[in-house]
């Protein structure tokens, strides 16, 4: 497994003549950054006045279902829509939250009083000066109609406390309040009151925020066109993740939805798109030795085995931890992803380069890939042949791929296991309504800024119902720091791991391909753009 | 001639029923619902079952279909729960691009098909013919979706002639417009000139022993009249009917070559919608698919009157 292909954005020419390991050595951290930084240095270097395009073309691998970020999760939906419409605060590039529209906040000693200053002299696209009166509309409709958010901060209201200021009160403590606001995944973006005001059951219906572009159209099925908000005022500090400065230096950014993959990459490959999403892991080396294209690849969530520990043959813990004991992780990750620079195999639950929430808590149980073993096991518990359902869909091949690769595992073991195979639709429908009908499932999620939001820890996705595991994970948010916070996710790891209801087989990478000359663009949980510039 | 028209069009309005039921029954009685593909992976039973008791799904089936036949009839065919905008506007959207492509498509079969077709007629038993049968051949053999990517790869891939995907609607002008339909109306022209082709080389060869080419030959008419005037005339019936089934398959049946070339047409459409279980676009497209192949099967009846008279009269019996 080479790390530095993880970590750095690199052409692949420049990888192959070890450019990649310079940009990884120079720490320059996440994906993207060192292929643009150095990009952008060579071009000013040249001291020659550059011109570039007025226009950036972006494929994107999916059609947004909304353009609301309170009422979706989709992430096609975030990185168009953070463009348009800014939060209090996001998260730089090593996930710790920094205020965007706020200035600063203070907290009151009990941890459930927020006091948030905003910044003044913002205006909304529409000409109307940002204010309390907004934040107030914005946040209080993303705590009730934002599942996440009303999970994760159940009875939080915000009020007015002047006409740039804000109070939020929490019904507990939640030291992971700010990471919540600056999570990408569950957008609280500010809206104007008036805009709050007129949205009915479908969502907001004008996309008027006061980020550095402006909504022009949205072509259902075909494109989403942005244009630089001219008057836009830029947070202070150095660009880094979702927050710091935005220069906005081209003026019209447009999102084309290219759902069909070759056609994506080959509209990459020929230079129509400047910047293209989820490049599939196959086409990967089909990039080896062009020059005109960066690949950046970054983990971007984990593929996990989760087990049915309420109903059917894993109801019982000796038999799930026979079958975990049989599971080679490398082999599915193989099966699923095919070369091993596109995966890493890690005990870590969540995000491995997450500083504040990576262990390797319950790494004695994971991977243990011993057929042998397991069978002996077996043999030694009250499984009497019942057959294991796999439940998988073919419409998300790696999740597929992986599960055929666990049928031949668990088989190797001597349990009789069979793939049970759907359309996506149908999938979903067995998988949260019909638990009678499925003993194991694979599914490739993205990662999650807190703990208490992944879904190896989600009663309501897989039907966990450990209750020392769940408490334990409630304690992460209330812990009286972050350390003790740590500390309690890290045994509830370990007590996932003990009870054998997960396994994450590997942490895959997403790839977002740019044109070489593309400068300073960053990729987190998606590419960030409103940077991004090309030369003409 | 009137009698018989208005007939042909009482006669589908059952037709259009029968689909309408059909329609609705299969996407109900799919496995799956929109509430999971909306809400993605992550989506509780709770949270799914709540967005389907707002979509209203959870509404005895019976009293769903009565609703939505009773906006289908006021010409209403419900909201998309996706594209947030009624499903008569989105299939209006969708249209053009496929009206354009299934037209430029049609042109490019007929120009390659009707002379292909007629040499091939003329010299039959020819090594001229034998060449074009096996060109015919290749074309019905070699599915649409790889002689779309094989002109991908070469045009637009390798030599960079065409782009490699997308519409540029008429708005943007005509070079524009054909430009980025010129290889998905190839890909699709070819495969339905390969199916032209064979038939106008047997009507024409049927054609060309018929008494009035014998009568119009002892007459000393010119080669060149008694194959147009003729010959082609007596072949155009069945190669009419081929026409227009050609057209409907290309109207409706452009799906994947969509998919490939991203352009936003009826076959992107629907098949975006079926992974989507939005029914209300479904049922609608569905329907006005059905609409619009009825009332291509109505025109070709109908332009059989042109070329042959006795359709006139049996028209009007």
């Amino acid at each position: 497994m080479n790390n530095d292909l993880f970590k750095a954005g690199v052409s692949r020419r420049g990888f192959l003549t070890g450019s990649a390991a310079l940009c990884a050595m120079a720490g320059l951290g996440l994906a993207g950054r060192g292929g643009s930084g150095a990009e952008s240095g060579s071009a000013a270097a040249s001291g020659q006045d550059v011109e570039y395009r007025d226009e950036l073309q972006i494929a994107l691998p999916a059609s947004p279902d909304g353009l609301d970020p309170h009422t979706t999760s989709s992430l096609v939906t975030m990185d168009i829509i953070c463009n348009v419409v800014e939060p209090l605060f996001g998260l730089d590039s090593d996930y710790e939250p920094q205020p965007v529209l706020a200035k600063g906040y203070e907290v009151s000693d009990d941890g459930l009083t927020y006091t948030i200053k905003l910044r003044e002299g913002v205006t909304f696209h529409n000409g109307k000066e940002f204010g309390s009166e907004d934040v107030v509309a914005s946040m209080n409709r993303w705590l009730t109609v934002n599942d996440r958010a009303a999970s994760l901060l159940p009875g939080a209201t915000f009020a007015a406390s002047g006409d740039h200021e804000v109070t939020c009160t929490l019904t507990e403590p939640a030291i992971d309040f700010l990471i919540i606001l600056g999570n990408h995944s569950q957008y609280p973006g500010i809206f104007p009151s008036e805009v709050i005001e007129a949205a009915g059951d479908t969502g907001v219906t004008e996309y008027v925020g006061t980020g550095a572009y402006k909504f022009v159209e949205w072509k259902q099925d075909q494109y989403v066109h942005l244009t630089r908000y001219e008057d836009y005022v830029a947070a202070h500090g150095k660009a880094s993740g979702y927050t710091g400065k935005v220069s906005a230096p081209t003026k019209d950014i447009y999102y084309q939805f290219v759902t069909e993959a070759s056609t994506r990459v080959s509209g990459f490959e020929t230079g129509e798109y400047d910047i293209a999403g989820e490049i599939p892991t196959e086409n990967y080396y089909d990039f080896d030795g062009n020059d005109d294209v960066k690949l950046y690849t970054h983990n971007a969530g984990v593929l996990t085995a989760f087990l049915n520990m309420n109903e059917g043959v894993f109801a019982d813990e000796e038999i799930r931890k026979c079958a975990l004991m049989a599971i080679d992780c490398e082999a599915a990750a193989l099966a699923a992803y095919g070369e091993k620079e596109l995966f890493n195999i890690d005990p870590n639950l969540g995000n491995p380069e997450n500083t504040q929430w990576a262990t390797d808590a319950g790494k004695k149980y994971f991977n243990q890939a011993d057929a042998k073993a397991a069978k002996k096991a077996l043999a030694k518990t009250s499984y009497a042949g019942e057959t294991v359902k796999l439940l998988t869909t073919p419409d998300y091949k790696d999740m597929y791929n992986a599960t055929v690769a666990l049928q031949e595992q668990l088989e190797k073991a001597g349990f009789t296991a069979e793939v049970d195979s759907y359309e996506f639709a149908t999938f979903m429908d067995i998988r949260s309504g019909k638990p009678e009908q499925w003993d194991l499932f694979v599914a490739s999620t993205n990662y999650k800024p807190i703990p208490a939001q992944s879904l190896s820890v989600s009663k309501a996705f897989y039907g966990l119902s450990d209750e020392k595991a769940l408490k334990l994970v409630a304690e992460t948010r209330t812990a009286k720091d972050t350390d003790a916070a740590a500390k309690k996710w890290a045994e509830a790891q370990e007590r996932l791991y003990e009870i054998a209801v997960i396994e994450p087989l590997c942490h895959y990478a997403s790839i977002t391909g740019t044109q070489a000359d593309v400068e300073d663009v960053e990729v987190l949980d998606g590419a960030i753009i409103w940077n991004a510039k090309r030369p003409e | 001639m009137l009698k018989y028209t208005l007939k042909r069009i009482g006669a589908m309005v059952p037709v259009m029923l029968i689909i309408s039921v059909v329609v609705f029954l299969i996407i109900y009685l799919t496995p799956g619902d929109p509430a999971s593909s909306m809400l993605g992976m992550e989506a509780s039973a709770d949270q799914i079952e709540r967005v389907n008791d707002s979509l209203g799904l959870n509404e005895p089936l019976p009293q769903r279909y009565v609703e939505w036949m009773g906006g289908v009839l006021t010409g209403d065919l419900g909201d998309s729960y996706f594209m947030r905008q009624p499903v008569t506007q989105a299939i209006a959207e969708h249209f053009g691009p496929t009206l354009s492509l299934a037209l430029l498509a049609q042109l490019i079969a007929l120009l390659i098909a009707l002379p292909c077709g007629v040499v091939a007629a003329l010299k039959h038993g020819s090594r001229t013919d034998a060449v074009l049968r096996v060109v015919a051949l290749l074309g019905v053999a070699i599915p649409g979706f790889l002689m779309a990517l094989m002109l991908m790869w070469l045009f637009a891939v390798t030599l960079r002639v065409f782009p490699v995907a997308g519409y540029a609607p008429l708005s943007k002008g005509w070079f524009s417009h054909l430009r980025y339909l010129a290889l998905p109306a190839i890909s699709l022209g070819c495969v339905q000139a390969a199916l032209l082709m064979r038939m106008t080389r047997s009507s024409v060869i049927e054609a060309m022993q018929l008494d009035c080419v014998k009568t119009a030959r002892a007459k000393g008419v010119s080669e060149v009249r008694v194959v147009l005037a003729h010959a082609l005339r007596n072949a155009a019936l069945p190669i009419l009917t081929s026409v227009g089934y050609s057209f409907g398959a290309l109207i409706t049946g452009t799906v994947v070559t969509e998919a490939i070339f991203n352009i936003s047409g009826l076959g992107q459409l629907v098949t975006s919608s079926i992974e989507r279980r939005d029914y209300p676009v479904i049922q609608g497209v569905l329907l006005v698919i059905a609409l619009l192949n009825s009332v291509i099967n109505l025109a070709v009846d109908l332009a059989y009157g042109a070329f042959d008279p006795r359709a006139r009269k049996w028209g009007d019996a």
